[in-house]
């Protein structure tokens, strides 16, 4: 496997920061030697950038939050949930 | 009983604080658990109930709170057993068993989307293309980048979650991924040809 190759292959662990240190010095000594390596990362890099900003978790609707509750947990007589010690 | 409504009162009182504690640092989190649910069910409903179980359960071992390093990761991990747990016997999980075999995708580059996205940011199309590229994934695909891209949970963080090997995670993020630029080619009649890396894909 080449170093462009090997490259490609790692792209999302290295923008991740998820790769061994060693493994992404070699990337980045790599990139250093790499134009074209080089670019694809920043546009990846780019790519994801502008993803995670699109992908907001949309609010949970209202419903789901009204039906939490865990007062309701315990009944009112609490002589029947003895605390564990 | 003087005696024992003094006790009761003592045993109350923490535990009305803690439960106040518990909703504080729980309800934090209730959109990220609720969009999880709603991928691990695919429908509402469903969400709803596991949501409001993951919550109730959360909340029975919220006494070994102090020994959960990870309180987010934790509640989706509660969230996935009572899932597994419930919905195990429904065949939709089984459809992707092959998925994971191709382990070697073809790499899709972002420069076309790039370029193509310029022009739609202010056309307000934008967020919903993303969207329907992500709902269109396959499950596993699509919770691997939900954990990840939305939220910000690393690649260990996301083997326990969904109880697979940390390989298992790279491949189904890479996989994700590149479906998701693939699709969003696709939507805005960019090329989607891998044409960006000869020497990876030269062999293939």
């Amino acid at each position: 496997m080449d170093d462009c190759t090997a490259t490609v292959k790692r792209i999302y662990p290295y923008l991740d920061g998820e790769l061994a240190p060693a493994e992404s010095l070699d990337i980045d000594t790599h990139l250093q030697q790499c134009a074209p390596c080089r670019e694809r990362v920043l546009a990846e890099r780019e790519f994801l950038t502008m993803f995670r900003a699109q992908l907001i978790n949309p609010p949970a609707p209202a419903s789901v939050r009204s039906r939490l509750s865990v007062r309701e947990v315990l009944p009112a007589d609490r002589s029947t949930d003895q605390p564990k010690s | 009983m003087e005696t024992g409504g003094l006790l009761a009162y003592v045993a109350v009182a923490p535990e009305e604080a803690r439960k106040d504690e518990f909703e504080e640092i729980t309800l934090k989190y209730l959109d990220s658990l609720y969009g999880f649910a709603l991928v691990l069910t695919g429908n509402s409903d469903d969400a709803h109930d596991l949501v409001q179980d993951a919550y109730l359960r959360a909340y029975r071992f919220y006494h070994r709170y102090e020994q959960i390093t990870n309180y987010k990761a934790w509640l989706f991990t509660i969230t996935k057993n009572l899932f597994i747990n419930r919905y195990h016997q429904r065949a939709r999980e089984v459809s992707l068993t092959e998925l994971e075999i191709v382990d070697d995708d073809p790499y899709e580059s972002p420069k076309e989307i790039l370029v193509a996205a310029r022009g739609r940011h202010e056309k307000g199309v934008f967020r919903q293309d993303f969207q329907r590229a992500v709902d269109a994934l396959p499950e596993k695909l699509r919770l691997a980048v939900l954990l990840k891209d939305i939220e910000g949970f690393d690649y260990k963080e996301i083997a326990e979650i969904m109880s697979c090997p940390l390989g298992t995670v790279m491949s189904r993020l890479s996989r994700g991924r590149n479906l998701l630029k693939k699709s969003l080619k696709d939507y805005w009649g960019t090329p989607s040809r891998v044409s960006d890396v000869p020497s990876a894909h030269a062999v293939a």
